[in-house]
C-alpha cells in the first residue's frame, strides 16, 4: 500500500547507505571509537519509570521488541492505562507522554512525544513521565491537573491525560507562555469535544505563573539515577528483528557493512507508522539519534551549520530571531510532539514532493553536506534533490550537516504555506522565495522555490529569469504568473486540483511581492 | 390528585404567572422567580479528577481475565460477491480461538469498501491481526458507484440488486420525502414565481466523520447464559435491546456497562455489527473477547454525516415578507438513509407557503448515523446563505430581515436583542465586500433549529444511608456532556448538602432506564426524574426529623448545610443527627421522568450566532475572528457543562466548514483519508475567542424545566461563518470544505 508521507517529518535516513569504515577516521565530524566499544554492545535498555531504573533486556524478554512502541509498552503494565490510543499515527496526541531528558546543563528537558511514535530503544538513558506521575506524592494534582478541573477542560476525556501531559511539558519549559506559546503546545493534541476554550484557560491559569512542582524537588534524584543508566551502543536483538543504536557514525559503518539492507532512522516519526499502520516487522534498524556528534547548532562568520540529527525543535528555538522565515516554517510543521523526535536530516532525505523545509532552503541557499569515507563535499540543496524521492547522496555517503549562510542584508526570505488546517497538515502548495533588490526596485537576484508543485520541490527557474533585472512591481509580477504556469504541470489530488495549485502558487507569488514591495 | 400550582414562567425576567396541575407527589417545577443556589451557576463537573489524573476507565482500558482480541476482516471492494472464504490457515495458527462469517451461506453481498465480511479472535492483538492476513477471501467484483451525481444517472450501477432487494431499494434514487406546507409543489412555484423577489441557488456540502476519540468497541463477556458487554455506547439500554434481539435472549440476561466512554456525536447510539461479531465470536470461543475497532475502520464503517447537493428557493415582497420557501435535496448515506436536510427550511421562519422534498441516494459507502443534530447543520449551510442573499437582494439588513420573517418565536426575537448587542452588529458596514485591500473582514449571523425531545420512563434510584451519605443510581450513560455534575446538583439543591456529597453511580442497564444520548434529550429527559427523587428522599427525611423533634411535618424544614429545623428555629438538628435515625440502616426512593405536566407549545429550540471572519484574498484562506453565540435551553442547569456544548459545537461547526471531508476514490471506491492525517479536524489554533450567552426559559413543564443545548450549538456555524465571509469579499461560497482552493476559485469567477 503506498503511503502518503506524514506531517512533512519524514525522518529516516533511509535509503542512504553509511560510510565505509576506515582505519583512519579524517572526518572532523566523527571521533575515531574502538572495536572494543562495539563489541561491548549493550543487549538490554534502561530508563526511569515511576521514579525508579526499568530494564528491559531483548535477551529475555518476549513481550516486546525493539520496535514495540512506548505506547503499547504502557498499555502492557497494569498501572499506566491512562495514556490512550487514538489515532496511531502521530496526529491526535492522546498518547502523549514526556520525556525527561539530560542536558549537557544537568539538568533535566522536558519534552512531549507522541508514544505511539518512539520505539522503546528510545527510551533508552531517558526519564519517562506518564500521566499516573503527575500527582503529588501526597496525592494533590499537579498545578496542571488542577487548572484543568477547574476551567472544565475535559468532555469525553478521552483526550485529557495527552492534553495534560502536553500542558506538563510546557509547564517545564522554560518560557512565560503567551497564547500563541500555548496554542503551539497544543497543536499535537485534537479533542472533538470542548473546543479547545477551557484548555487554554486552563494553560493560561497553571503555565503564566509557574510554582515549583514535585519534579523539580525530585530532579537531583532523578538525575543521579539516569546517570547510573550506561550509555553503551545498544544491539538488541529478538525472533527476527536487530535494532542497534551506535555511538559513532563508524560504528555505524560497520554495522551498515554487516548489514546491508538496514533502515536507517533519525527520529522515525514516519517510519513508525509503518510498524502501527501497517504491521510491517522492520527486520534491521539503525538509529543514529544516539550520535551525539550528529547533532547541535554552531554560528560560524557568515554561516550557520545545523548537524543532520538536530531535532526540528532545537532549530525552531535556535530559529527564533535568527532565521526568520525558518522560524515561522516551523511553527506550522508538524506539531511539538513531531518536532522534539524528527530531525532536519531525515526530513530533506527523504525528498519529498511537498515538504515544507526543501523549498525553504533553497530560498537560503543553502548546502547539504555529504561526507564519506575519503572526502566531504558539499551541494546546494537544489542539487541534492534529484528527482521524486531520490537524492544525490551517493551509496558510500551520509548526510551530516545542513549550511545555512547568513542572509545579507537588504534581502528578503519569505516562507508561504497554502494548506487546509494551518499546522499539523501537508502543504498543498508551498514556497520558499528570496529576493535581492537592486537600485531603482530592480530585481537584482530571486529565487522562487515550490513543494507540491512538482515530482519534487523545484524552483521556478523561467519565472525567476523572467523577473530578473526588471522592476519589482505589481505588473510585472502578474505577467510573471502566465510564466509560472507554464512551467509546472502539478497534479490534482485530494488536497486540491491542478488548477487550484496554479493559482495558489500565483498568488503565494503576489503575497510575496506585496510583502516585499518598496512603495 | 394532581394539585395546581402558580408559576412564573417566560424569557429570562419577562415572565407571566400560569397555573399548572402538578401530581401530589412531585414537587413544585423551579420556575423564572426561583433563585437557586447551585443550579443555573458554574459547577466545575464533579469528575473531572478521574480525567485529569488517567483514573477514568473507558471500553479501550478494560481487561478482564481471560480477555482474547477480536478482529474483523472487512471487504477491500466496494461492490462484490463473497464467493470463498478459506480459513484454514489461520485456524491452524496456535492461540486462535474462533473464526466467523458475517453470514453463513455463500455467495453474499458486500456494498461498500470497509463492510464486515469475517470476524476472528485470538490470544493477542498482533496474532489476531497474522491470523487475518491467513484468511483467503475470494470475490467476484461488481460495477459500484460512490460519488452522489453518479449514483443519480439513468445507467448508473444499481448499489442495491433489484431481484433480492425490498421494493424501495429497487433504485439508487429513493423516493422523495415530502412536506408541504399549505400548498403543493406546483402552488409554491405559482408563488415563487409571482413574488417580487426570488432567488434560487444551490449548494454542495460534503460528508463528515464522527471522529471519536474513542474509536467504537465492545469489550464481550459471556457468563453461562449471561452476557456482560462493555460498550463504549451512547445508549446503554438500546446496546442491551438490540443485542437481545438478534440473539433471541432475554434482556434481563444481557448487562451493558459504559463508566467511561469517549465521544459519540450520534455514531455510538447503535449496538452495530461489530458488537454483534464481539459477543459471538465471545460465545463460540468460550471467552471474553476485546474488539476494538482502529481510526481506520471508526471512518469507513461506524457512520457519518451525508454529503448533500441542494437547491433552495425563496420568494419575498418588497417589504421583506417571505412569500414562500422550497427546498430540493439529494444526498447520500452510503448504504443506508438519513440524508435529509429540511429542518432549517422548514421551521426557522414563518413563511405561509414551505414545500420540502429530500431524496436518500444509495452509494457503495459507509451508512450514515445521526451526526450532531442531522440533517441540520448541512441544511442551515444551504438556507440560511439563500435568507441571507435574499436579505441583500431587497436591499435589507440579514438581522431585520430575519427579525421581520420568525417574529412568532419570542425566545429567537430575544436572542437576536442580545446577539445584535453583544456582537455589535450595527457597527458594520452594510454593503458586502466593500472592504479594501488584500485581507477583508466580514461579518455575518445564522439561525439554528432543533427539537425538544424527551422520552418519559427514565427511574433513578437515590439511597440515602444512616451515615449520611447520599447515593444515586441510574443506568445513564455520559457521552461526554456530563450529565453527572447537574444531577449532582440537583440532588444538592433539594437536600441542601454540596454537589461533591453525593455518590453517583452510572453506565450500568442493571439500574434504572434512561435515555440515550441522542436528540439532546439526556439532561430534559433525566434531571425530573433525580429532582423526583430527592424531593422524595427529602420528604422521607423530614418525617423522621419531625418525629425526632416531636412536631407535625408541616413544621420541619430543611436548609443550607442539611440543617433541619422548626420554621420557628427552636429546634434544630444536623444532617447526620437526622440520617443517623433512618430505619434499618438506609432507605432508597426512586423518581420517574413522567410527561411534561402540560403542552408548552414551544416544541422547538431556537438559537442564532454570529461569525466574524478575515480573509484574505490572495491565499483563500479563512480566520474566524470570533463568535458570539446565543442560545436556549429550558432551564439552565450548570453553565459551565452548557458552554461547554457550545464551545464544542462551534469548533465541531468551524472544523466542518474549513476542514473535514470523507473523500472516496471514484475509481477504486476506497476512502483516500481514513485517518486523522488527512482527514483534518480542527485544532487549537483554530478556536476563535467564542462569547456565548444562554437564555433563561422558564417553561415549569417539568421539575427541572431543562431542555437540551448539545445538537443546536452545531447548527448555524458552518452557515454563518459563510454568510461573514460573503459579506467580507461580496462573493458566495456555496460548497463546503470552505478550502483555500475553494475560496480562490469562488474568487476568480468574478
Amino acid at each position: 500500500m503506498h503511503r502518503a508521507p506524514t506531517h512533512n517529518a519524514l525522518c529516516a535516513f533511509s535509503p542512504i547507505p553509511i560510510l565505509q569504515f576506515g582505519q583512519i577516521n579524517i572526518n572532523p565530524y566523527f571521533p575515531v571509537r574502538s572495536m572494543k566499544q562495539v563489541i561491548s554492545m549493550s543487549t538490554k535498555i534502561s530508563f526511569v519509570l515511576d521514579g525508579k531504573i526499568a530494564s528491559i533486556d531483548f535477551n529475555r524478554e518476549k513481550r516486546y521488541t525493539p520496535t514495540t512502541t512506548v505506547l503499547n509498552y504502557l498499555r502492557s503494565l497494569p498501572n499506566h492505562k491512562g495514556t490512550k490510543e487514538g489515532c496511531a499515527e502521530g496526529d491526535c496526541g492522546a498518547c502523549t507522554v514526556v520525556l525527561g531528558e539530560l542536558g549537557h546543563d544537568r539538568k533535566i528537558h522536558y519534552k512531549a512525544v507522541d508514544s505511539c511514535l518512539v520505539f522503546l530503544p528510545m527510551l533508552h538513558g531517558k526519564q519517562l513521565i506518564t500521566i499516573e506521575n503527575l500527582k503529588s506524592p501526597d496525592d494533590t494534582l499537579h498545578p496542571v491537573q488542577q487548572a484543568m478541573v477547574d476551567t472544565h477542560g475535559s468532555q469525553c476525556g478521552f483526550c485529557t491525560p495527552g492534553v495534560v501531559m502536553s500542558l506538563f511539558a510546557l509547564y517545564k519549559s522554560a518560557i512565560k507562555p503567551t497564547r500563541l506559546n500555548i496554542e503551539e503546545a497544543l497543536s499535537g493534541n485534537l479533542c472533538r469535544c470542548t473546543g479547545y476554550v477551557p484548555i487554554i484557560e486552563a494553560a493560561e491559569k497553571a503555565c503564566v505563573k509557574k510554582k515549583k512542582d514535585h519534579f523539580s524537588g525530585n530532579e537531583k534524584t532523578v538525575s543521579k539515577l539516569l546517570q547510573k543508566i550506561k550509555r553503551n551502543s545498544l544491539s538488541l536483538k529478538t525472533g527476527n528483528q536487530n535494532y542497534f543504536c551506535p555511538k559513532s557514525v563508524n560504528e555505524s559503518l560497520q554495522l551498515r557493512k554487516k548489514y546491508p539492507n538496514t533502515l536507517i532512522i533519525c527520529g522515525a516519526t514516519d517510519i513508525a507508522l509503518r510498524v502501527t499502520k501497517n504491521y510491517e516487522k522492520l527486520p534491521e534498524i539503525i538509529d543514529l539519534s544516539f550520535i551525539s556528534a550528529l547533532q547541535g547548532i554552531s554560528h560560524k562568520k557568515n554561516s550557520t551549520e545545523i548537524m543532520a540529527g538536530t531535532t526540528l525543535s532545537e532549530i525552531k528555538r535556535y530559529a527564533n530571531n535568527r532565521f526568520l522565515a525558518l522560524h515561522k516554517m516551523l511553527t506550522v510543521f508538524g506539531s511539538d510532539q513531531i518536532r522534539n523526535l524528527a530531525t532536519i536530516g531525515g526530513n530533506i532525505a527523504t525528498a519529498s514532493p511537498i515538504g515544507d523545509i526543501a523549498p525553504l532552503l533553497m530560498a537560503y541557499h543553502a548546502k547539504i553536506v555529504l561526507v564519506s569515507k575519503k572526502k566531504k563535499r558539499r551541494l546546494a540543496i537544489e542539487d541534492f534533490i534529484t528527482g521524486y524521492r531520490k537524492t544525490a547522496c551517493r551509496k558510500n555517503e551520509l548526510i551530516s550537516a545542513v549550511i545555512i549562510p547568513h542572509p545579507k542584508k537588504d534581502t528578503q526570505i519569505k516562507f508561504y504555506k497554502f494548506s487546509k488546517r494551518k499546522d499539523l497538515d501537508i502543504s498543498t502548495v508551498s514556497g520558499g522565495f528570496y529576493l535581492e533588490l537592486a537600485k531603482e526596485n530592480k530585481v537584482k537576484s530571486i529565487k522562487l522555490a515550490f513543494g507540491g508543485m512538482a515530482l519534487f520541490t523545484r524552483r521556478a527557474y523561467k519565472t525567476e529569469k523572467f523577473l530578473e533585472g526588471f522592476e519589482w512591481s505589481f505588473k510585472k509580477v502578474e505577467q510573471a504568473g502566465t510564466i509560472l504556469e507554464k512551467e509546472f504541470r502539478p497534479i490534482s489530488d485530494a488536497r486540491a486540483g491542478a488548477e487550484g495549485r496554479i493559482l495558489a502558487a500565483q498568488n503565494l507569488l503576489l503575497k510575496f511581492w506585496s510583502e516585499t514591495r518598496v512603495d | 390528585m394532581p394539585r395546581k400550582e402558580k408559576l412564573f414562567v417566560g424569557i429570562n425576567k419577562d415572565l407571566e404567572e400560569i397555573t399548572v396541575p402538578i401530581p401530589d407527589a412531585d414537587p413544585k417545577p423551579w420556575d423564572g422567580k426561583d433563585e437557586l443556589k447551585y443550579i443555573g451557576k458554574k459547577v466545575p463537573r464533579i469528575d473531572g479528577t478521574y480525567k485529569t489524573t488517567g483514573r477514568a476507565k473507558y471500553t479501550f482500558d478494560i481487561k478482564v481475565p481471560g480477555m482474547i482480541y477480536g478482529k474483523i476482516i472487512r471487504s477491500p471492494y466496494p461492490a462484490a460477491m463473497v464467493t470463498k472464504i478459506d480459513s484454514s490457515q489461520a485456524e491452524k495458527l496456535p492461540g486462535v480461538r474462533s473464526i466467523i462469517r458475517v453470514k453463513d451461506e455463500l455467495p453474499f453481498p458486500v456494498r461498500f469498501a470497509g463492510q464486515e465480511v469475517v470476524a476472528l479472535a485470538a490470544d493477542t492483538e498482533h496474532l489476531a491481526q497474522e491470523a487475518a492476513d491467513l484468511v483467503k477471501i475470494e470475490y467476484d467484483q461488481k460495477p459500484f458507484v460512490v460519488d452522489l451525481d453518479e449514483a443519480m444517472k439513468e445507467n448508473a450501477p444499481l448499489v442495491f440488486d433489484p431481484k433480492d432487494e425490498e421494493k424501495d431499494k429497487v433504485k439508487n434514487v429513493r423516493d422523495a420525502r415530502i412536506y408541504p406546507k399549505d400548498g403543493k409543489s406546483e402552488e409554491i412555484d405559482a408563488v415563487l414565481n409571482s413574488s417580487d423577489h426570488k432567488i434560487e441557488a444551490t449548494y454542495r456540502t460534503q460528508v463528515q466523520t464522527h471522529c471519536p476519540m474513542e474509536t467504537h468497541g465492545v469489550v464481550a463477556k459471556w457468563n453461562d447464559e449471561k452476557l456482560t458487554i462493555w460498550a463504549s455506547t451512547q445508549g446503554t439500554f438500546m446496546v442491551r435491546n438490540q443485542v437481545a434481539d438478534h440473539f433471541n435472549i432475554p434482556k434481563s440476561d444481557i448487562r451493558v456497562i459504559t463508566k467511561f466512554m469517549g465521544g459519540g456525536f450520534g455514531s455510538k447510539l447503535k449496538a452495530d455489527t461489530y458488537t454483534m461479531l464481539a459477543v459471538k465470536l465471545a460465545r463460540e470461543a468460550k471467552k471474553p473477547v476485546r474488539l476494538m475497532l482502529s481510526r481506520k475502520e471508526d471512518h469507513l464503517s461506524t457512520g457519518n454525516r451525508p454529503n448533500s447537493l441542494q437547491t433552495v428557493t425563496v420568494g419575498a415582497t418588497k417589504e421583506g415578507k417571505i412569500t414562500g420557501i422550497k427546498l430540493k435535496s439529494f444526498g447520500t448515506a452510503g448504504i443506508g438513509r438519513g440524508a435529509g436536510t429540511g429542518g432549517p427550511a422548514r421551521f426557522i421562519y414563518d413563511a405561509e407557503k414551505i414545500y420540502t422534498e429530500e431524496s436518500d441516494v444509495y452509494t457503495n459507502a459507509g451508512p450514515s448515523a445521526p451526526f450532531r443534530a442531522p440533517g441540520h447543520p448541512q441544511g442551515a449551510f444551504a438556507f440560511e446563505q439563500t435568507i441571507d442573499d435574499m436579505a441583500y437582494k431587497i436591499g435589507m439588513d440579514p438581522l431585520e430581515f430575519r427579525i421581520k420573517n420568525s417574529e412568532s418565536d419570542k425566545v429567537r426575537q430575544a436572542e437576536y436583542k442580545i446577539g445584535a448587542e453583544k456582537f455589535g452588529w450595527l457597527k458594520r458596514n452594510p454593503k458586502p465586500g466593500a472592504e479594501k485591500g488584500v485581507i477583508k473582514t466580514g461579518a455575518g449571523l445564522a439561525n439554528s433549529l432543533w427539537y425538544y425531545i424527551y422520552s418519559p420512563g427514565s427511574h433513578v434510584s437515590l439511597r440515602v444511608n444512616d451515615d449520611g451519605s447520599v447515593q444515586l443510581r441510574s443506568g445513564v450513560q455520559d457521552i461526554g456532556g456530563g450529565i453527572v455534575t447537574p444531577m449532582a446538583m440537583i440532588i444538592a439543591e433539594e437536600l441542601c448538602l454540596k454537589p461533591t456529597d453525593i455518590k453517583i453511580t452510572i453506565g450500568d442497564t442493571e439500574f434504572g432506564l434512561a435515555p440515550t444520548s441522542g436528540g439532546s434529550q439526556t439532561t430534559a429527559g433525566l434531571t425530573p426524574a433525580v429532582r423526583n427523587a430527592a424531593y422524595s428522599a427529602k420528604q422521607r427525611l423530614l418525617k423522621i426529623a419531625a418525629g425526632l423533634m416531636e412536631v407535625d411535618m408541616k413544621e420541619v424544614k430543611l436548609s443550607d448545610g442539611g440543617t433541619f429545623s422548626t420554621i420557628d428555629s427552636k429546634k434544630q438538628m444536623i444532617w447526620k443527627e437526622v440520617t443517623a435515625e433512618i430505619p434499618e440502616g438506609q432507605f432508597s426512593v426512586t423518581g420517574e421522568r413522567m410527561e411534561d405536566y402540560y403542552e408548552t407549545k414551544r416544541w422547538k429550540i431556537s438559537g442564532v450566532q454570529f461569525a466574524e471572519v478575515k480573509v484574505d484574498t490572495e491565499t483563500g484562506s479563512i480566520k474566524v475572528k470570533r463568535m458570539v453565540a446565543i442560545h436556549d435551553c429550558g432551564r439552565p442547569m450548570d453553565r459551565l457543562t452548557i458552554e461547554s456544548q457550545i464551545n464544542g459545537g462551534i469548533i465541531q461547526g468551524i472544523s466542518f466548514a474549513f476542514y473535514e471531508n470523507r473523500i472516496l476514490d471514484r475509481n477504486t471506491g476506497v476512502m483516500v483519508n481514513p485517518n486523522l492525517e488527512q482527514y483534518k479536524i480542527a485544532g487549537a489554533r483554530d478556536v476563535p475567542p467564542i462569547e456565548s450567552h444562554i437564555i433563561d426559559l422558564n417553561l415549569g413543564q417539568s421539575s427541572t424545566g431543562a431542555i437540551g443545548v448539545g445538537e443546536p450549538a452545531t447548527i448555524p456555524t458552518a452557515a454563518a461563518i459563510a454568510n461573514a465571509v460573503y459579506h467580507a469579499i461580496g462573493v458566495r461560497i456555496r460548497e463546503m470544505p470552505m478550502t483555500p482552493s475553494v475560496v480562490l476559485k469562488a474568487l476568480n469567477k468574478v
